[in-house]
């Protein structure tokens, strides 16, 4: 190639890493964390783990009927889904809107939330703990939590976006990518190990990271570019750009009609799909007009889901025949769609089981100390090298806050599994607790790194610390669970995720207790010492 | 003129380009939604990495803008879509 293209190709690909790096390091981890949402959602709610069995559920439209009939006259509802009990959550959930009717001269009333459970065998409603860990952990990466969640994501697919231009510009400038592969000098420079680090990881993980930073692009800019498109297309008239791609809602008829029941379609969806059904949408339900759309649980395939419709009165296949069908394809779908549906299941592995999930993590690790080496060449280079305007001892602050950054998201996630168990809050109040819990930590980290001169010693105590918090995960779980047992089939989610805690808090602990044997002083061949932490990791 | 094309050209061309697609592309609607919402992240990344590939600075610009323009003609003549 070119030597000044080379040359400004690897400018963009330093200086978009350089000035989104911390923001990449952030979405990476976050969204390496968030591929256990459901795990999460399990562990977390104590009360509903008693429910947890794989017995006899009882049919789910009484309950349903019942709910809905307890709000008053002429209510209107929306969006609601029935949420059906699996083996490790043995209840019912029901979620949507209900608006109520308005009175004589008085404006409508707004829609509000509808969200109520039952123990799937008894029906009997559980209690809401409300949102928490779960939800901040997943949600910190979807949307940044901002209180305006389309610019979060929005956002959020500008980091893959970045990511992507990342790895365009970086294939372009490693030229050398076959020996890269395996070239790590261990025991020189810091900076050489790091550098080797950074490009041995991201050439190996190299079709892992393009995949999750073009779905990631995907799943974040789709919510500004549907808009855009609609603008363009429709003369700014979204509805007509939602109907078009999605197809028209069911219109209420305003003629109530027997429902049909929901676990007949369900089980004769299951029966003829060959998939479990992990969820119903109940469109216009008791009206005429009702329609049921099954969601099929498809773990085995690169979908995240595939429904089929069903007449909410006569219990009919609908308009559309399913996507999936036992034995077969996507054969119903288009290619444009086929791409679609995997996009979502590609970037939280949801089509291959548990151990995928392990293998992400592992890929979502070397995406973290990837784009976190990279950081620290950067800085590397201009506080020990001959490029770079400022002083060393401003590049130096910038070492120790990119440190402080991209080390304090590990205590502040494991902590939160304390604060959500031992920390009695009301359930309104739980995400606020969680949520300056965690930004608390975070930000303590950052302050205390850069006040640290030894940035050594500090990634040391964050690492043990984390380690240690990570290593009691199963013993709070243990004694605060309440009546269920732990060694209990049922919770075999919640066990699996005690263990995933303590092999890596034993994998922090292990690397905390060795940083200092890893840096050691060396003595080079001329008698001299080589002081590797005197750099960008400098010794107090 | 590197930095305009990164910063806000090669998205407007992306942006222009899709769009424009799916006024004037043939197919279905539907598909043509699709198709473009995964494509743009592509095209927005190859303009970007395009604007630094180029030894001339204004050509990558010239080449953005030219697209914005041509579609946005394409957008504005054709008639709006119909559900």
């Amino acid at each position: 190639m070119e030597q000044q293209r080379h040359k400004r190709l690897y400018g963009l690909h330093e200086w978009t890493g350089n000035l989104f790096g911390l923001f990449l390091f952030v979405v990476s981890f976050t969204g390496t964390v968030a591929l256990f949402y459901d795990e999460f959602t399990f562990w977390e709610a104590t009360e509903l783990r008693s429910a947890a069995y794989a017995g006899e559920y009882i049919a789910p439209e009484s309950l349903v009927d019942a709910h809905l009939a307890s709000y008053p006259e002429g209510t209107t509802f929306a969006n609601l889904f029935l949420r059906l009990p699996s083996e490790t959550a043995g209840y019912y959930e029901l979620f949507g809107r209900h608006t109520a009717p308005a009175a004589d001269g008085e404006a409508a009333s707004k829609p509000e939330d509808i969200n109520v459970r039952w123990h799937a065998a008894t029906g009997a409603e559980l209690n809401d703990r409300g949102d928490g860990l779960a939800h901040w952990l997943v949600d910190i990466h979807r949307h940044l939590m901002l209180p305006n969640r389309t610019i979060g994501r929005f956002l959020v697919g500008i980091a893959g976006l970045v990511m992507l231009v990342s790895i365009i510009t970086g294939i372009f400038t490693h030229q050398k990518i076959l020996k890269e592969l395996f070239t790590l000098r261990v025991g020189r420079s810091k900076r050489l190990q790091w550098k080797d680090t950074h490009n041995a990881l991201g050439a190996w993980a190299l079709p892992f990271h393009g995949m999750i930073a073009f779905s990631g692009a995907y799943l974040g800019l789709v919510v500004i570019l549907l808009p855009v498109f609609a603008m363009v297309a429709f003369n700014g008239d979204q509805e007509a750009a939602i109907e078009t791609v999605i197809g028209k809602p069911v219109e209420a008829a305003g003629v109530a009609a027997s429902p049909y029941p929901i676990s007949d379609a369900v089980q004769a969806v299951e029966e003829s799909g060959g998939y479990r059904a992990s969820g119903v949408r109940l469109d216009q339900y008791g009206d005429t007009n009702a329609r049921y759309e099954v969601f099929l649980e498809i773990d085995d395939r690169l979908l995240l889901s595939s429904t089929v419709r069903v007449d909410g009165v006569t219990g009919e296949g609908a308009d559309r025949a399913p996507m999936i069908i036992e034995g077969g394809g996507q054969e119903n779908a288009t290619v444009a769609e086929q791409v679609l549906n995997a996009m979502v299941a590609l970037h939280y592995a949801t089509y291959g089981g548990i151990w995928l999930k392990i293998l992400y993590i592992g890929l979502g690790a070397a995406l973290c100390i990837m784009v976190g080496t990279g950081l620290m060449v950067w800085v590397e280079r201009r506080a020990n090298g001959s490029i770079g305007n400022l002083s060393r001892q401003t590049y130096l602050r910038i070492s120790r806050l990119n440190t402080g950054v991209m080390m304090g998201l590990l205590p502040a996630t494991v902590l939160l599994f304390y604060v959500d168990r031992l920390v009695p809050v009301a359930a309104d109040e739980r995400l606020t607790v969680i949520g300056w819990t965690y930004l608390g930590t975070w930000i303590a980290c950052t302050l205390l790194s850069t006040v640290i001169p030894n940035s050594r010693a500090f990634v040391r105590t964050v690492l043990i610390a984390s380690g240690v918090l990570g290593i009691g995960v199963l013993p709070l779980d243990a004694l605060t669970l309440g009546d269920a047992s732990l060694l209990a089939p049922a919770q075999r989610t919640a066990l699996g995720l005690d263990f995933g805690a303590v092999l890596l808090g034993l994998l922090a602990l292990f690397v905390g207790l060795g940083l200092n044997r890893l840096y050691a002083p060396k003595v080079q061949r001329g008698g001299s010492l080589e002081r590797a932490g005197a750099t960008a990791l400098p010794q107090s | 003129m590197r930095l305009l094309t990164v910063l806000l050209l090669a998205f407007l061309a992306s942006a222009a380009l899709t769009s424009a697609y799916i006024v004037v592309g043939s197919g279905e609607v539907r598909e043509r939604a699709f198709l473009t919402v995964l494509i743009t992240p592509l095209l927005w990344a190859g303009f970007m990495v395009y604007a630094y590939w180029d030894r001339k600075a204004w050509r990558p610009a010239a080449t953005c803008a030219g697209i914005i323009a041509v579609c946005s003609a394409l957008i504005v003549a054709a008639p709006p879509l119909a559900p």
